[in-house]
């Protein structure tokens, strides 16, 4: 997960201090990847655009923005999907089970649903609304890759599932890797399944009322989210982390390709394509691993 | 015998109870309440004082009445008559009516022709009538501990309900029938109990006796009894093959691996009548018309729950039957994912909760399927878990309503502030259903760790989490909208069931390794002991499983992004703004989605009915078909 599958054991507490590592880099290297996002995009469309390290200017100048809010349960939500986001990455990189990391991730989008709903704003609602059918569409899509990952290893502990590759996952796994490349385009907000936080129709979707540090908040756990979706992309190609980061860079760069070449769907549209594609990606890869193993 | 009635307290408390509390309802309502709550909270101790004894048996063999004839058997009779009197006396709903006749009628020739030819040659009588091992325990503990809160619930639920003192009666016999039901090992005695709970229920749906309330009352009442039938054909095919009246003696000629599995197959479908499992799962809705306090027990403390616990309680015979196993996962696989979707498209809180139940017993139908140790173990937290969080959602809903006049999603906005202490109740049993650090999670957690054995139901087991995930957030979106109302105070005898129910729950999630420990895996049958290794790997104790996930830690995370800033929040300065609509003025005018084009009950519920029905079929046929091969 940290690059290597084994510790160095000549390295005291390894263990320990590459995961507080791993952690603390995780929302550094989420916001890297979305301010290099913004420079390729905007080359993509002929512009010079912003500086790479953009998204830390942003993060922040939000954190030094005046205190304004709608109502206290919104910020109590805030801080609740941070938290959550946060607990994610300490189960992922301490190697801890992979069912559970599935729903501490849920918690933690169901926790951003509840602060989108918190509020009375129309645009907020909507977001709410938009945000829910994404979770039930890509949280269906991540549970299925988390499992085939288990029945694979048969086991869902992290660690045993590192401990017993001997080839790259990817090879009993690509289907479910095309997968997770859905999702990280989902998390990622990048058309055509932008939808919660389509800007050009619903101001800023579900986070439409927050501003200033509370938004901020927002965009650390994006960046985390960014981060531990990358983590369980890599974790396709261990113990070769040569192919692994290129497979990453691949990836974002199909990702980012596929975010300016099309345009939005609806939310039907999001339901339509992840419960017949992406459905049956996930299965086939399932059934595929069952049979042969 | 005075061990013997100590034994039964359970049985007996409630049935005094009842009793006097119809008489102290009749003169006055304070008198009446005050019985109520005096014997729920004796009743509350004795259910955990019995189990604190171990395994109790009960002889009882010497209730003689009219010379030779067993206590029982006239009972019986006398109950069923007394269905087939209710039947012509309600006739005029019409066909349910009569269906519900002609069911009672059956029942009467089996009980006949069990008495005249069955009994006489039956070798192996049972040696005890009544036995409470641990398996009851875990039905006791959840119908006398949250049965209890339920009905001091009532008493002020009741205060201006009409004809409180047949409610209370009928309330406290169900408890005491269900009781009764989990003791007994005499399969006549479970079968008088079993169709006790069918009459009790029958009464309390038709509690306010409008024509709404009878039409659903007659549909449950036929719904029952036609498990009722199945259950006495089950019990005379176990007579004639296994001669036998015993569940235990049935049980233990170990895995059933010749024949009689129509028997079991009988049974099966007499719990699925029970537990309102797909196709049999139009009554548990229709109930929706009796009062809350009747909802919340039908759905949690008792009724639904007797058919878990036949299901658990027959699991040893098809452990050599993988078939089975596989269609059972199914048809409970099945259950839990389309009653979520069904709940999805509710507007109305109760429907919903309804739905939701379903689909809890569908996976605890699920977790019995695997017949392994670890879906035993599943089954039973979770069916723990359900009991004590759906009581709680249905109890503030009821309180909800009596507050609003609505049960409508859509008019609960703004609850978090208007009714905070209610919204934290309906935050916690929601959560509790849903999502970790709470119980169910780990039950959820643990069937897909078991799911490495049957990989056919991950599919039902994946999309009816994630569908489940979705109404319940939606709720708990709903009422945490909307700027601050006026706060509305709320009475103890509401507070103090709710706040039990709540420290209940946060307390067995927290302890849940020990509690999975000390009492659930006590009920293990033994037919799991050769799988008994994986509890000294620690299996059991949810230690490998498990990682160095506790509940304790992720509790405290909870507790840290919750209140935490709910505390530090107040002492700092900010600026409350309006909420952004366009610098135009907020109007609230939102309903929710609800997708009843597509997913409404007009549009699924017959083919979701009909495919159910046809899987229910296969299913027996093969448990015939097991009887052969």
């Amino acid at each position: 997960m940290t690059l290597i599958n084994d510790y160095p054991n000549w390295f005291p507490f390894a263990n320990i201090i590459i995961p507080v590592i791993v952690l603390i880099l995780l929302p550094f290297i989420g916001l890297l990847v979305l301010g290099i996002d913004r420079k390729v995009s905007a080359r993509m469309q002929n512009r010079i655009g912003p500086p790479v390290l953009q998204p830390f200017y942003d993060l922040a100048k939000l954190f030094s923005k005046q205190e304004l809010y709608t109502n206290t349960s919104m910020l109590v939500f805030a801080y609740a999907h941070l938290g959550f986001m946060f607990t994610t990455a300490i189960f992922l990189v301490f190697r801890q089970d992979i069912i559970v990391i599935f729903f501490t991730l849920t918690l933690s989008m169901i926790f951003l649903v509840l602060g989108a709903f918190s509020t009375p704003s129309p645009y907020s609602y909507l977001g709410g609304y938009r945000e829910l059918i994404k979770i039930l569409c890509i949280e269906t899509l991540f549970l299925f890759v988390m499992l085939t990952l288990g029945v694979n290893a048969k086991t869902f502990l992290l660690s045993e599932v590192i401990d017993k590759i001997n080839t790259p996952l990817i090879i009993r796994m690509p289907l479910s890797f095309v997968a997770m490349i859905i999702i990280f385009l989902v998390a990622m907000e990048k058309t055509p399944f932008n939808i919660p936080g389509a800007h050009s129709e619903i101001v800023q979707g579900p986070l439409t009322d927050y501003s200033g540090r509370w938004y901020g908040l927002f965009k650390l756990s994006h960046a985390l989210e960014i981060g531990i979706l990358l983590m369980i992309m890599y974790l396709f190609f261990v113990p070769n982390p040569i192919l692994g980061i290129i497979m990453l860079v691949v990836s974002f760069l199909v990702v980012v390709t596929i975010g300016n070449t099309t345009t939005r769907t609806t939310y039907k549209g999001l339901f339509k394509f992840s419960f017949t594609v992406g459905i049956a990606l996930v299965l086939i890869n399932l059934i595929a691993v069952v049979v042969f193993s | 015998m005075s061990n013997d009635i100590l034994g039964l307290m359970p049985i007996i408390l409630p049935l005094v109870g009842g009793g006097l509390a119809y008489i102290a309802y009749l003169k006055s309502r304070n008198a009446g309440a005050a019985i109520v709550v005096l014997f729920s909270v004796a009743l509350m101790i004795a259910g955990p004082l019995l189990i604190l004894q171990g395994t109790t048996t009960m002889k009882m063999d010497n209730l003689k009445v009219f010379g030779d004839f067993d206590i029982i058997e006239v009972l019986d009779y006398i109950l069923i008559i007394g269905f087939i009197g209710l039947a012509i006396g309600i006739r005029k709903v019409g066909a349910p009516a009569y269906v519900a006749l002609i069911l009672g009628v059956a029942q009467l020739l089996t009980v006949l022709y069990y008495d005249t030819s069955l009994k006489g040659d039956i070798k192996y009588l049972p040696v005890n009538n009544f036995n409470v091992d641990p398996l009851a325990h875990i039905f006791l503990l959840i119908c006398t501990v949250v049965g209890g809160f339920i009905l001091i619930y009532a008493t002020k639920y009741m205060e201006k309900e009409k004809n409180p003192s047949r409610f209370f009666l009928v309330m406290f016999l169900f408890i005491a029938a269900m009781n009764g039901a989990v003791f007994s090992d005499n399969l006549m005695w479970l079968f008088f109990f079993w169709e006790i709970t069918t009459l009790c229920s029958f009464l309390l749906i038709n509690h306010d006796n409008t024509e709404l309330s009878l039409n659903n009352a007659t549909l449950a009442l036929w719904m029952t009894l036609l498990g009722g039938v199945f259950l006495i054909v089950g019990i005379a095919l176990i007579a004639i093959n296994y001669d036998t009246s015993s569940m235990v003696v049935f049980l233990s000629n170990g895995a059933l691996q010749d024949k009689l599995f129509a028997a079991v197959a009988l049974l099966a479908l007499a719990a699925f009548t029970k537990s309102a499992i797909y196709p049999f799962q139009k009554w548990l809705i229709g109930a929706m018309v009796a009062p809350t306090p009747v909802s919340a027990l039908l759905h949690s403390a008792t009724m639904v729950n007797l058919g878990i616990y036949m299901l658990l309680r027959i699991t040893p015979t098809w452990v050599n039957f993988d078939m089975f196993q596989v269609l059972l996962a199914i048809a409970g696989g099945f259950t839990f994912l389309f009653a979520a979707v069904q709940a999805v498209a509710q507007d109305d809180a109760k429907k919903m909760l309804a739905y939701s139940t379903i689909s809890n017993l569908g996976l605890i139908v699920l977790a019995i399927g695997l017949s392994s140790a670890l879906g035993y173990l599943a089954a039973l937290m979770l069916l723990f878990f359900h009991a004590f969080a759906k009581a709680m959602l249905f109890m503030s809903v009821g309180v909800v309503q009596k507050r609003i006049h609505s049960k409508s999603f859509d008019d609960m906005s703004g609850l978090l502030s208007r009714m905070p202490f209610i919204s934290i109740m309906i935050f916690i049993g929601v959560l509790a259903l849903m999502a970790l650090p709470f119980g169910a999670f780990v039950t959820k957690w643990l069937l897909l760790e078991g799911t490495m054995t049957y990989p056919v139901i991950v599919p039902f087991v994946v999309f009816g989490t994630t569908v489940s995930v979705f109404f319940y957030t939606q709720w708990l979106g709903r009422i945490s909208s909307e700027p601050a109302r006026k706060k509305v105070p709320i009475s103890m005898r509401y507070a103090v069931p709710l706040g039990g129910l709540a420290v209940a729950i946060v307390l067995s999630s927290l302890f849940i390794a020990q509690m999975a420990d000390s009492v659930l895996t006590k009920a293990l049958p033994q037919v799991f002991a050769n799988q008994g290794d994986i509890a000294s790997q620690g299996a059991y104790s949810l230690g490998t499983v498990t990682g160095f996930y506790s509940t304790l830690p992720l509790f405290l995370v909870l507790m840290m992004t919750l209140l935490i800033p709910a505390l530090f929040l107040r002492s700092r300065s900010m600026k409350k703004v309006d909420p952004y609509c366009c610098g135009k003025p907020m109007k609230q005018s939102f309903r929710g989605y609800y997708f009843k084009d597509i997913l409404g009950d007009n549009k699924i519920d017959l083919p979701l009915t009909a495919m159910a029905l046809v899987a229910s079929v296969f299913l027996f046929i093969v448990g015939v078909w097991g009887a052969w091969t």
